[in-house]
């Protein structure tokens, strides 16, 4: 993803250094969370 | 799903997910509460490769899905984001410990009250949607006691 430096709003992945955070959301994508789906 | 392999890891960043437990068809109690604090199937991050429990979106929000082999990479190494995975583990072990206290000992009620306590610890916001049926389900007054 293309900001994945920025604050998520995710507390685990903003514990992180930028350079981590970035590393761990290479290929990552936003979903809604959507009621009674998986 | 239960069965189903693990290709993702969700860390919400709105929202609430919710991870059932089904000791019967027909019957489901949530387990714990998955909000931004977390991620759901974490447990994949040392290697579980299947998913054990159903897990359900419970108040509307975003997610964001993290490829399980970038996540087991990161967290087979030592450092902060490993350090973090462990100790959300211990609390999230420790939330499923006191679901389970709660829901043997307390009346509908005060598992109510809980349930809408840590929701509201992870929403940011003192209102929000939730469902009557769904309601139910966290509580585990759908099922015959």
């Amino acid at each position: 993803m293309a900001t994945a430096a920025r604050p998520t709003g995710n507390l685990l992945l903003d514990a992180l250094g930028e350079a981590d955070r970035t590393r761990l959301l290479q290929g990552s994508s936003r979903l809604p969370v959507e009621v009674g789906k998986r | 799903m239960p069965d189903e392999v693990i290709d993702a890891v969700y860390f919400p960043t709105d929202g609430t997910l919710s991870l059932l437990a089904t000791p019967q068809l027909e019957q489901r109690v949530e387990a714990a509460t998955i909000g931004r604090e977390g991620a759901a199937d974490i447990p994949a991050a040392q290697g579980s490769r299947l998913a054990i429990h159903e897990l359900i979106g419970q108040v509307p929000g975003e997610m964001i899905a993290v490829d399980v082999d970038v996540l087991r990479r990161e967290a087979s190494t030592p450092g902060r984001f490993q350090d973090l995975v462990h100790g959300y583990i211990q609390a999230f072990f420790s939330q499923a410990a006191y679901s389970a206290a709660c829901n043997a000992l307390h009346q509908a009620d005060q598992r109510a009250a809980r349930w809408l306590l840590m929701t509201h610890d992870r929403v940011d916001a003192d209102q929000f949607e939730l469902r009557h049926e769904s309601l139910a389900v966290m509580l585990g007054c759908n099922a015959p006691r």
